[in-house]
């Protein structure tokens, strides 16, 4: 680990308000300027348990959550326990290797080879106020000590998170400084050399950043059904609803919800829905609909693993075997999957663009992981051209609804334009949106229009920006990877080209229609890697049936995001 | 000026003949143009059945979704534009089946839309099985030795659910059936009309002449009288009535929620430019 970066993990049970000190601690740091990246461990439950919330912080670039502990608080004995044992169990993540700061009534602990900082939280938080959550702060307070971080960027923080309680933001504030003082006078700092800097980042959650991205790109309705870890953009979006002019609804079902946002785009307000797996299954008959009616909707889908209600709380990629295959019939759908909270801005603008222009279903694939973790992105840029793609004007003669064109793409006229009335149709239809399901069946003009939709496919194709790589040019051994893998790919790239390992990574964030370049970039390897965070490779088995390649695959599916030390291990296992 | 033939649609109805449907086709059309609505401001909505054939059949703009469905899709048009007069039009299977859950919390919802569900109280266009509003003994294709399900009061439900306009009109009334019609769409909230649509085909047991002899105008006292109109929905039997039971006044969805509640359509708003302060909340 480098002396300019630095990892504190915040460890308590639920309800112990882990996460809110862990907050605290990244945005002090994204204040100061370094990048950020968070890991948010938890369970399925409201209070109990043993959770952790952990705080990357680097002047360098941050691209996971990162090997190594220099920084531990604990806030119960289970805390100290667990994360300053060698044989830690939590999923790949690294046991302490620095200061462990926790109370001094915290007893009876396996000694072990890291400096043990007990400290009077309790009595310092009590000088202030009898709230007994108030520790974390002297606590928080102590760590930010060690790093060398100064207090006034702390306590701005601190006053903008409790900003709205008055006498609690300054009891906040002055519990910190106890910590902070505390740690000074009684103990050293980390030796760390954190390269702080005057300009604040941005610090954003990858749910914020869709809800964010799908603002820019002209969204007017966000409907949606409460599930995790898809929950985090619909309360973003939620909360701003007025300011940003979106109407935001909760319906009675994932099945209203889509069919909610058919209906919204439909009558020409740009609209969007949002899930996990199991809320997407429920909207699975719908999506077809979309694809026939050749309507344009936006679906998050924010992966957690499975079957069933899985692992509500962990991270996964195993829904792209879903989401490919969801809804009878062959149509035409684009997959796209974000690789960090930048291109989930970026990429849902995008999809918000895409789908009125294909006018057929766009699904963001993200996952817990990439949807609940922060992350600092340097700049966001407001600007965005909106496109609402191919409409006739009012009044146009012998107008058609599903004109056969080369693109595939037909003008799509809006509920309220002057002669233009129509019907779309789930049944299949002529190029007017008349049905030839019936009296009127038509095996000619079915076959004509289902080649007009699917077409849509290859203009999207002929307009695909080229797949980004990492190291890729003078490599023997590629690495295929696809959404939040990204980072911690290239982080394990790092790894094993400091190891000599002529190695580099195709990074896929357009899943589907797959791009005919990644089986280009892949010619002349010596072997082809494909990571993924699901049981059976499910990316893998795509890039095989469109591309023919042959791969070995590396996956995990634990619940648990891949560390890059771990991942760089898995990869050159496969590579020897 | 709009007359009934700016809503004439150049495909003929494939209903069989005498199927209860074109009176609801003819009254739909009636009241919008005598209500003067432009065809282009009006949205007709529907599911899966032989009755949601109908938006194939009117010059409007139709939507012919999915079987249980049309209610979401209804809402989200109305709220993405106010502007327009929707209409959702569906079966009983397809309502009170697979759309109960929509039926029930639209109605809450109190969106500002217009639902008529042909009941012919049978699966006409899967060729005849028992529906959610088949009565007892009611013989089908899939209760052969007769129906042992209560049959579904769609008015008690949509009084329960909270529906601010709940009616009942017959297809062998034509006169009837536009008027309430016309008051439903003239209601302004989720008006909810269950309309007695005999299917000659396949229901051999609620035909015209079943309900000619059973069915009665009624008028209620108080329309804005919720007992009196829940007591008055469950008359049943040899006289079996007819009318607006219940209608009262209060704020649509979309008049409650801030962002729809603004007078131009979500959809015709321009769209909103981002700015640095939008985001700043993450510094």
């Amino acid at each position: 680990m480098r002396d300019d970066e630095i990892i504190i993990r915040v460890a308590g049970a639920a309800g112990d308000g882990v996460q809110s000190a862990g907050q605290i601690i990244a945005k002090t740091f994204s204040r100061k300027g370094l990048n950020v990246m968070t890991y948010n461990y938890y369970q399925d439950i409201v209070r109990g348990g043993q959770s952790w919330y952990q705080v990357r912080a680097s002047g360098g670039k941050v691209r996971s959550q990162g090997d190594g502990l220099d920084i531990l608080i604990a806030l119960n004995k289970d805390g100290v326990e667990r994360h300053t044992n060698p044989d830690i169990n939590e999923g790949g993540a690294s046991p302490l290797s620095g200061i462990a700061i926790f109370d001094k009534s915290i007893s009876g602990y396996t000694e072990r080879k890291v400096t043990y900082v007990p400290m009077p939280l309790s009595d310092l938080a009590s000088k202030h106020s009898s709230f007994a959550l108030m520790k974390n702060t002297v606590a928080i307070g102590a760590a930010m000590a060690a790093t060398g971080v100064d207090f006034d960027t702390l306590s701005s923080v601190i006053l903008d998170v409790f900003g709205k309680k008055g006498k609690v933001s300054e009891q906040n504030v002055s519990a910190a400084k106890e910590g902070y003082d505390y740690y000074l006078s009684n103990h050293k700092p980390t030796g760390k050399k954190l390269s702080f800097g005057s300009k604040r980042k941005y610090l954003i959650g990858g749910g914020e950043a869709i809800g964010l991205g799908a603002v820019r790109g002209g969204l007017k309705m966000y409907i949606g059904y409460p599930m995790t870890p898809a929950s985090s953009a619909l309360h973003y979006l939620a909360a701003h609803a007025r300011d940003f002019g979106v109407f935001v609804k909760i319906p009675e079902d994932e099945i209203s919800a889509i069919n909610m946002t058919i209906g919204a785009n439909y009558a020409g307000a740009r609209a969007m829905t949002g899930s996990s797996g199991g809320g997407f299954s429920l909207m699975v008959e719908a999506l077809g609909l979309a694809g026939m009616m050749e309507i344009p909707i936006v679906i998050y889908e924010s992966q957690r693993p499975g079957p069933s209600t899985g692992l509500p709380t962990k991270t996964e990629q195993g829904d792209l075997n879903l989401v490919l295959g969801a809804s009878q019939g062959d149509f035409p759908r684009i997959v796209l999957s974000p690789r960090d909270a930048r291109d989930c801005i970026n990429l849902t603008s995008e999809a918000m663009n895409l789908a009125q222009e294909y006018q057929t279903p766009v699904i963001i694939m993200s996952d817990l992981y990439l949807s609940e973790h922060n992350e600092t992105v340097d700049s966001i840029d407001p600007e965005f051209r909106i496109d609402d793609g191919r409409r006739p004007v009012d009044g146009e003669k012998d107008y058609k609804r599903y004109l056969i064109t080369e693109s595939g793409i037909s003008p799509r006229a809006i509920p309220g334009q002057k002669g233009l009335m129509h019907n779309e149709d789930s049944d299949e239809h002529d190029e007017y949106g008349d049905v030839v399901s019936d009296a009127e069946t038509d095996p000619t003009k079915r076959v004509a229009m289902m080649d007009k939709r699917m077409r849509k496919l290859d203009t999207l194709l002929r307009k695909m920006p080229p797949t980004e790589t990492y190291m890729l040019a003078d490599a023997e051994y590629a690495v295929i990877q696809w959404g939040s893998t990204a980072g911690v790919t290239e982080e394990a790239i790092d790894i094993l080209r400091g190891k000599g390992h002529r190695i580099g990574a195709i990074k896929v964030n357009r899943v589907f229609p797959v791009n005919p370049d990644i089986g280009k970039l892949c010619s002349g390897k010596k072997k082809i890697i494909v990571v993924e965070n699901n049981y059976s490779g499910q990316f893998n088995r795509l890039l095989k049936a469109e591309l023919g390649l042959k791969t070995v695959l590396v996956r995990k599916y634990n619940g648990e995001a891949f560390y890059p030390s771990e991942l760089a291990a898995m990869i050159e296992v496969k590579i020897w | 000026m709009v007359t009934v033939n700016d809503y004439s649609g150049k495909i003929r109805p494939d209903w069989c003949p005498a199927c209860g449907n074109f009176a609801q086709l003819s009254a739909i059309k009636n009241a919008l143009a005598e209500l003067k609505i432009e065809p282009e401001n009006a949205v007709v909505v529907s599911g899966i059945g032989c009755s949601s054939n109908l938006p194939e059949f009117i010059r409007a703009y139709g939507f012919h979704g999915l079987h249980g469905r049309l209610l979401p899709v209804a809402s989200a048009v109305k709220w993405a534009n106010r502007k327009l007069t929707v209409i959702g039009y569906g079966g009983d299977g397809d309502g009170f089946f697979e759309g109960t859950q929509h039926f029930f919390h639209t109605a809450k919802r109190n969106v500002d839309l217009t639902y008529i569900v042909s009941d012919n109280q049978i699966f006409g266009l899967t060729t005849g099985q028992a529906s959610p509003t088949s009565e007892i003994g009611f013989i089908s294709k899939t209760t052969p030795d007769g129906n042992i399900e209560k049959p579904v009061n769609p008015m008690t439900f949509a009084l329960s659910a909270g529906a601010t306009f709940v009616a009942r009109s017959f297809s062998g009334d034509p006169k009837h059936l536009q008027e309430v019609i016309k008051k439903g769409i003239q209601h302004k909230g989720f008006s909810f009309i269950d309309v007695f649509s005999p299917c000659v085909t396949f229901n051999k047991t609620n035909t015209y002449d079943y309900f000619r002899k059973r069915v009665y105008k009624y008028e209620a006292k108080d329309p804005s009288n919720f007992e009196e109109a829940y007591r008055a929905v469950q008359e049943w039997g040899d006289r079996i009535p007819i009318g607006i039971f219940y209608q009262v006044k209060s704020q649509s969805y979309e008049d409650l929620d801030p962002v729809t509640a603004e007078e131009t359509p979500l959809a015709e708003r321009p769209y909103r430019k981002l700015k640095p302060e939008d985001f700043e909340e993450f510094l």
